[in-house]
């Protein structure tokens, strides 16, 4: 058990109120300053089942969800014997080291060596409410007491969460008040050494990063339909649409939504648009219409298990091919993959920017595990310099909509400009915009027309910043990943180094088209190694095709996320080979 | 008097449903009516999760899932399918929410109408996305808090009306359509048993009120059902081969009573109460207009 961070897990069925639970004991970790990361594990299910939401926090810096389990908070019996099992398979997720918190109703468990405290939550609870998911306060309330946070904290996070007025709130701040004090007349803090900081966190999902490094991009319009696990930014731009001056709607279905969306742009406002795999399968004609036309677009993708319905509550990088190979023909698109919460909020807010200088698609690519889990991130900078690229002014002489230019990139009019009349066909056309492909055939014409589509993206390559790295400098061996698994392998390459293995790590945010650099810091490895959540190794197989590279696959594909010691072992597993 | 409801079960304890879901009950009455030879296409939707976890199942039909936008179309390839291998007798059934059906699925379910496949078509109507945490739909009624249409600083609960499907499945002709609602058991099973007399495509909108989603408790939610049509907010009727019957309701029940059963509507001020109470009553209005239109033609 590690003294510098502590993990928590509450476990219980779905609606018991474990999210809940949950965030409240996340909230209160990061108003104590702390680094905090969480995980949720839950079933396409509204009851029954087996959840839990993990919670790990430390004055360090906390990456993933880390491994290990300090306190467990069981609402059920089954949470009890699930989490002290060592055979536990809840994909990759630690059995329980410490201590359990329950219910003294739950008894006839299988004993393991684990600390059991059965407390008297639902007596202490009914003290001050009958409504049965008070006795989870109460637990909470331990919890705390257990890892040395101060009531006051709690109490103001319970405000917070029930609202500032009212008996709820009133209850609630009372019912954790008698599991901290119990916990305290009979027991010790469990050994930790957590270092409190004076300055709270922001705690924040990487779905809701998403919409707040899209608004800081300027973002006029969201246009989505809701699906799991692209919903938790539809959410969060409806409830604040407001606040943030911005329009949010949902159309009848995802083919609405990009069309409404290359509309909305086409008219001179940004807009974005949003969803899983199932969603932008749907959007894949749209996508095409955007490339030819020369319309800015940006789709957030959220991935999950496919195919089909596949795993909507779980995790995985899936949907790479589809991004990558969506809508006939060769046009440009810029394909983005943000590593944490904080990478959210900069690449969306780039990727506003991006679509207007390219005038083309650009996607973000997250998964379940990025979108829906909560991580504190230090310092938001609410600066950004809005790029709207090259936009004629009125009367411009002999006006051109796709002008061939050096970059490839014209002038882009917005209707009801004046003297700027021009069409936007999605039939091949000239630089005026008009049809060449049926009166009047023209191969020169769609040569020329291709060429400078497909040369825009030389400007993006060209100002690329340089690719992230994790100790390289003096690696044998490297690990290159992909988006949302940036921290996990961060933690994976320290678990590698203290063993003595030299392991680097190089990290890819900007998926396509790839940084040339890639190649360089690859060259001189013995080895190198790609890790990712799928089966087939979609972003190896894009590696090995741009640079011709010889690779070796590490991959995850049962619906969890990576875990620190696994994938450390599954790195280990093949440079050791 | 011998039951009017079929003693048969078709759906059998196990289901994961919430607490007072209106939609279990709809498939419940449902299948009781239609019996054993049936097969039922899902898309996307709370009866896409909850006819039963590993490893428990709750129907005795069988059923299978399709992509959200496309029930209409695979129960019309299913019906022509059974009908070449001269299963005609076998009752193809479109079992889809109200975002299924209103939304993403119209296009599919009125091409599979107009084309007049031997279908049965039936909307469980939760006025919103409930699977996917209660999200507007085109059906969700006017006034209504639903988490994308939140409570803002301009009272922000869904400004537009409901979009009635059954209204728009009888203006384009369907042989067969009805509205019902679970509070209304034996009224629901009569329609189904009359629209199994009709060959051609069957439409009937069931409304399903859903505790989670309207915030009610669940208890209510056959009383919630009755007060729907006890107020004029939900008309039951039913419309056959072009000749439409309103069932004429005494209104004991005021649509303010309705309303403030429900949470889902507790932002309304005086003005937008009123707006709904007109609202319903014109539509009242327009469908007994409607019903003298086609019984004097």
């Amino acid at each position: 058990m590690r003294e510098d961070e502590v993990i928590i897990r509450v476990a219980g069925a779905a609606g018991d109120g474990v999210q809940s639970a949950g965030q409240i004991i996340a909230k209160t970790f990061s108003r104590k300053g702390l680094n905090v990361m969480t995980y949720n594990y839950y079933q396409d299910i509204v009851r029954g089942g087996q959840s839990w939401y993990q919670i790990r926090a430390s004055h360090k810096k906390v990456r993933s969800q880390g491994d290990g389990l300090d306190i467990l908070i069981a609402l059920n019996k089954d949470g009890v014997e699930r989490h002290t099992n060592p055979d536990i398979n809840e994909g990759g997720a630690s059995p329980l080291s410490g201590l359990a918190i329950f219910d003294t109703a739950i008894t006839g468990y299988t004993e393991r060596k684990v600390d059991y405290m059965p407390l008297p939550l639902v007596e202490l609870a009914s003290k001050h409410s009958s409504f049965p998911l008070m006795k989870n306060t109460v637990a909470i309330g331990a919890a705390m007491a257990a890892t040395g946070v101060d009531f006051e904290t709690l109490s103001s996070v319970i405000l917070d969460v029930f609202g500032k007025k009212g008996k709820v709130s009133e209850q609630n701040v009372n019912a954790a008040k008698e599991g901290y004090d119990h916990y305290l007349s009979k027991h010790k803090p469990i050994g930790k050494k957590l270092v409190f900081g004076d300055k709270k966190k922001y705690l924040m999902g990487g779905g809701e990063a998403v919409g707040l490094g899209a608004v800081r991009g300027g973002l006029k319009m969201y246009i989505g339909y809701p699906m799991t696990p692209a919903s938790s930014t539809l959410h969060y731009l409806a409830a604040h649409s407001k606040d943030f001056g911005i329009f949010v709607k949902i159309p009848e279905d995802e083919i609405s939504a990009l069309n409404m969306t290359i509309g909305a742009n086409y008219a001179g406002a940004r807009a974005m648009t949003g969803s899983s795999g199932g969603g932008f399968s749907l959007m894949v004609e749209a996508l095409g219409l955007a490339g030819m036309l020369e319309i800015p677009v940006v789709i957030y993708e959220s991935q999950r298990p496919g195919p089909s319905t596949g795993l909507p509550t779980k995790t995985e990088q899936g949907d790479l091919n589809l991004v990558l190979g969506a809508s006939q023909g060769d046009f440009p698109r810029i394909v983005l993959s943000p590593r944490s919460a904080e990478d959210c909020i900069s690449l969306t807010s780039e990727a506003m920017n991006l679509a207007q200088k390219y005038q083309t698609p650009v996607i973000i690519m997250s998964d379940l595990y990025l979108a829906e889990h909560s991580e504190t991130v230090d310092e938001i900078n609410p600066e950004f310099a809005i790029d709207d690229g090259d936009r004629p002014r009125d009367n411009a002489a002999d006006y051109r909509r796709y002008l061939l230019t050096k970059s490839g990139i014209s002038p882009r009019a917005i209707p009801g400009q004046k003297g700027l009349m021009h069409n936007e066909d999605s039939d091949e056309h000239d630089e005026r915009g008009d049809v060449v492909s049926d009166a009047e055939t023209d191969p020169t014409k769609r040569v020329s027309m291709m060429e400078k589509r497909m040369k825009k993206l030389d400007g993006y390559i060209a100002e690329m910043p340089q690719t992230d790295t994790y100790m390289l400098e003096d690696a044998e061996f490297v690990v290159i990943q992909w988006g949302s698994t940036a921290g996990v392998s961060e933690e994976a390459i320290d678990i590698l180094r203290s063993k003595g293995h030299k392991v680097g790590l190089i990290e890819i945010n900007r998926v396509f088209p790839l940084n040339p650099d890639i190649e360089k810091l690859c060259s001189g490895k013995k080895k190198v190694l790609v890790a990712e959540n799928n089966f087939t190794g979609q972003f190896n197989r894009l590696l090995k095709a741009e640079f011709g590279l010889k690779t070796t696959l590490v991959r995850k594909f049962n619906g969890e996320a990576f875990y620190p010691n696994e994938l450390a072992g599954l790195i280990e597993g093949e440079i050791k080979r | 008097m011998p039951f009017s409801i079929p003693e048969q079960e078709l759906m059998e304890p196990g289901h994961t449903a919430c607490h007072g879901c209106g939609a279990t009950l709809s498939m419940r009455y449902v299948l009781k009516a239609l019996g054993k030879d049936t097969v039922i296409s899902v898309p996307a939707a709370c009866w896409a999760v909850i006819p039963g976890a590993m490893p428990n199942r709750t129907l005795d039909v069988p059923m299978v899932y399709t992509p959200f936008a496309a029930t209409g179309a695979v129960i019309s390839g299913l019906r022509e399918a059974f009908d070449i291998q001269g299963k005609e007798d076998f009752n193809v059934v479109g079992f889809a929410g109200d975002g299924g059906t209103a939304d993403i699925g119209l296009q599919s379910l009125s091409g599979a109408m107009e084309r007049g496949h031997n279908v049965f078509y039936f909307m469980y109507d939760n006025e919103g996305y409930m699977n996917t945490g209660v999200q507007r739909s085109g059906s969700t009624p006017y006034g209504a808090i639903t988490t994308t249409t939140p409570i803002g600083k301009d009272r922000n609960f869904k400004k537009q009306n409901k979009k009635v499907v059954a209204d728009l499945m009888m203006a384009q002709g369907v042989p067969y359509v009805a509205t019902a609602t679970i509070a209304y058991p034996e009224d629901l099973i009569r329609k189904v048993n009359n629209a199994k007399k009709i060959n051609g495509p069957k439409f009937i909108q069931i409304l399903s009120p859903c505790p989670v989603g309207w915030y009610f408790p669940p208890e209510k939610s056959i009383e919630v059902s009755r007060l729907a049509v006890q107020s004029g907010i939900f008309p039951l009727y039913e419309f056959q081969n072009g000749v439409l019957k309103v069932t004429k309701q005494p209104r004991p029940v005021s649509v303010r009573e309705y309303l403030s059963m429900q949470n889902r509507f507790r932002s309304l001020d005086e003005d937008d109460i009123k707006k709904i109470e007109k609202y319903a009553e014109e539509r009242m209005e327009y469908l007994i207009g409607k019903e003298k239109e086609t019984q004097s033609s």
